[in-house]
């Protein structure tokens, strides 16, 4: 009998989603092994091992060396002593890690509600997902068939909620379990499957309690009262009362197309025909939607299970299926490294990652485009080409550190009011057009210790200095890089007319330590 | 594009007897007045492909200044500049400084500059910026001998110009002077500015030798400084 305990609370306002659970029982192992690859009956037994404590214990065996009686987490002297003959490699749970990620992209094809749980397990939410690939046990087969030609082992189930699915999956042999009838198949396994702490499953089973049924059948009061809140917790989500939607890896697009291919294409211009009718039947959604999209993400699955991600920003919210689909051949082109079709792909999909309102511009009578959407396609082609890192705009900062009195931020970004410091009238410019980034130190020789230099050496090369106007005097912002030393600027010309931006670092008061000379930037 | 390309190319042939004759007749120091007019008939002013040489790597900044300045002088109601340089440029000559095209009458909003790798990089997004009938004018930015801007690459950058209605000005220095389909080219170094009150230097003043000039009025040399407030050189 099922507790009546706050189930009417935590019972689901929305429809009630489906999770698939993947348990991979050898992960570690078969990373390094794949099961295809299994040699001979007599060849001894596989095992990883990692240090704890200061000594080396066993953290993952193949099937053989579980028979043989090794457990994990012994030490591995104690398991050489029981079986002389062993082959081990060391753990690395970064690798597996990697490869638990490199899976869930993989099943990324199947739904994009992937998360992760480590370390050797994936759950998905297919909630509307499964009708696409002939029904939820037709999913559940497809996705074993694809991983285990990986050479994985490989458990799942499908249930109504994460944790009810996990528990079939790894303690169990239930396949599909149909909404509703979760409790009852559940209550049949063992209490290990609340996957407790040790001590309290180790009192649960002095209590007696063997199954979760019998936890099941009692007040859930009585249990939180003995074990703690977390068994009735757990065991509320097991028996798929309470739903707590998994956090997916990455956020689904808000917006998404995508095409599978009955088998394997691999000539690129044939895909770009299928991009472009995706294109299409994107741009249809979102204009139903009012929306454009600001950030679109290509994914390529190969079907040996590679993914391939093209990412395309916009400078303005656009669903025009032709200039998006010249960006992506632009931003083919010039992949540093190619798109490699290996033996085909197996499904294209784009999504939208950020999308935005768009308002519809009227466009002038003789069908020229406005000038700013000129502008904008011309940012967007120069960014698919160039990265976003490359192409900048100006804005100013409200500060008198000429250092910092300008930014550069990516074209991008949404243009905001400048105020750069205007010129009195017939005043010649007093900035350099360029600037150094880090001022280059130069050789001087002034007349007065506070006045300009007559002559400097730059780049190997001597200036004697005829017209110069400063010093202006800079001083640090103490708030911010309180190592700056003051600085005092002047404009220089040298005889030939070329003009430059020097400073001399530091005071001659301070100190016994003279003041340097640095060239900061040249004027036209 | 097809009827450009061979009136282009008779441009280009024109023979060389002519303009040396040309040359032989200008005499005596041209006016700043022929200059501005020079500018405004068949120079700078017009849409097509414009190069500068600085004499030397310390003209270069006059340069980028020069060619700041001269955008300035079209009556176009378009903003908008693209200004791509190669990667390298930066360390030779420095970043470019917003404040100080803000001095030279530029709004730096209205700049989008792009940084490429090499000297291909350097053409395709020039290119790029050719083909926008909405810019005001390109500036493409070298440093030495750039092999990827050859006679083809300028060929295509002037038509898009031409196409676009666009100013297009290749700046080069520390390079020797390559064919090309330059409308104009220009040599450029600084001049000494008119000094202000306190031996305080003025406004930036140019030495300028027209190279290359399809109206045929190459060779002649000019000394011009740049008013802020009328916005023209004098």
């Amino acid at each position: 009998m099922i507790p009546e305990v706050s189930t009417e609370a935590t019972r689901l306002k929305q429809p009630v989603r489906r999770y698939q659970a993947l348990w991979f029982p050898f992960l570690a192992i078969q990373r390094i092994r794949p099961a295809q690859k299994e040699i001979q009956p007599d060849a001894p037994p596989f095992i990883l091992v990692g240090k704890k404590h200061g000594a080396l214990v066993i953290t993952s065996a193949d099937r053989r060396a579980l028979d043989l009686g090794l457990t994990l987490g012994m030490p591995l002297a104690n398991a050489r002593a029981r079986v002389p003959l062993l082959e081990l490699a060391d753990c690395n749970l970064k690798a597996d890690h990697d490869f638990l990620l490199r899976l869930a992209a993989l099943c990324e094809v199947f739904t994009p509600r992937i998360a992760l749980e480590p370390p050797d397990g994936l759950m998905l939410d297919i909630t509307g997902c499964a009708h696409l690939f002939g029904g939820e046990e037709e999913l559940r087969l497809k996705i074993g068939r694809r991983l285990s030609r990986l050479g994985l082992s490989i458990r799942t189930s499908i249930a109504s909620t994460p944790d009810a699915a996990r528990a079939l999956a790894r303690f169990s042999k239930a396949g599909v379990v149909a909404c509703g009838t979760e409790g009852r198949v559940v209550s049949t396994l063992p209490i290990g499957a609340l996957e407790c702490a040790s001590e309290i499953i180790l009192a649960l089973h002095r209590a007696g309690l063997t199954i979760l049924n019998d936890l099941a059948s009692r007040p859930s009061q009585m249990l939180s009262a003995r074990f703690g809140m977390e068994v009735a917790t757990k065991l509320r989500r097991i028996m798929a009362q309470e739903d707590i939607c998994i956090t997916p890896l990455r956020t689904p697009p808000d917006f998404l197309v995508e095409q599978h291919f009955p088998e394997p294409r691999s000539s690129l211009e044939n895909l770009l025909n299928v991009i472009a009718n995706l294109l299409d039947e994107l741009g249809a959604i979102l204009e139903n939607a009012g929306m454009g999209g600001r950030e679109f993400e290509l994914t390529f699955f190969r079907s040996d299970g590679v993914l391939r991600r093209l990412k395309i920003d916009t400078a303005k919210a656009t669903r025009n299926s032709r200039s998006l689909l010249r960006l992506i051949r632009l931003k083919i082109e010039t992949l540093a490294d190619p798109i490699d079709p290996g033996f085909g792909f197996d499904a294209i999909r784009i999504g939208v990652l950020r999308c935005e309102k768009i308002i519809i511009a009227q466009r002038d009578l003789d069908g020229t485009t406005p000038e700013d959407l000129a502008i904008t396609e011309l940012v967007d082609r120069l960014i698919a080409r160039f990265g976003a890192r490359r192409v900048l705009r100006f804005t100013s900062r409200d500060t008198h550190n000429p250092l910092r009195a300008a930014a550069r931020v990516p074209a991008l970004s949404p243009l905001t009011e400048s105020n750069w410091i205007a010129l009195e009238p017939g005043e010649p410019p007093l900035r350099p057009l360029t600037l150094f980034s880090t001022p280059h130190p130069i050789e001087a020789m002034a007349e007065v210790p506070d006045g300009p230099p007559i002559r400097f050496r730059w780049r190997r090369v001597l200036y004697t200095v005829v017209r110069a106007e400063g010093p202006e005097r800079i001083a640090a912002e103490w708030w911010r890089d309180g190592a700056m030393l003051t600085r005092d600027y002047f404009r220089i010309e040298d005889t030939h007319g070329h003009r430059f931006w020097l400073f001399r670092e530091g005071l001659y008061e301070h100190g016994g330590k003279l003041p340097c000379w640095f060239l900061h930037g040249l004027f036209s | 594009m097809a009827q450009a390309f061979p009136a282009a190319l008779k441009d280009y042939k024109k023979p060389f007897e002519i303009i040396g004759l040309e040359r032989f007749i200008q005499t005596g120091v041209p006016s700043v007045e022929a200059f501005s007019r020079n500018l405004n008939d068949s120079g700078i002013v017009k849409s097509a492909l414009h190069e500068i040489y600085a004499e030397a790597e310390a003209d270069s900044a006059a340069a980028i200044g020069f060619i700041l300045l001269a955008a300035q002088m079209s009556s176009a109601s378009r903003q908008n500049m693209l200004w791509v340089r190669q990667e390298q440029v930066q360390h030779e000559r420095g970043a470019i400084y917003p404040p100080g095209l803000q001095h030279l009458g530029l709004t730096p909003e209205t700049i989008i500059a792009v940084s490429a790798k090499d000297t291909l990089g350097v053409l395709q997004a020039g290119l790029e910026g050719a083909q926008c009938s909405s810019l005001n004018t390109v500036i493409v930015e070298f440093h030495g001998a750039a092999g990827a801007y050859d006679i083809t690459a300028s060929r295509r950058l002037s038509f898009a110009a031409k196409a676009s209605d666009t100013r297009v000005f290749v700046m080069r220095s520390a390079a020797n002077v390559v064919p090309s389909a330059a409308e104009t080219r220009w040599k450029l170094r600084t001049a000494p500015s008119q000094v202000l009150l306190a031996n305080a230097p003025g406004h930036p003043r140019f030495e300028l030798t027209l190279l290359r000039h399809k109206g045929g009025q190459e060779g002649q040399n000019w000394t011009v400084g740049w008013n802020h407030d009328s916005r023209s050189f004098n």
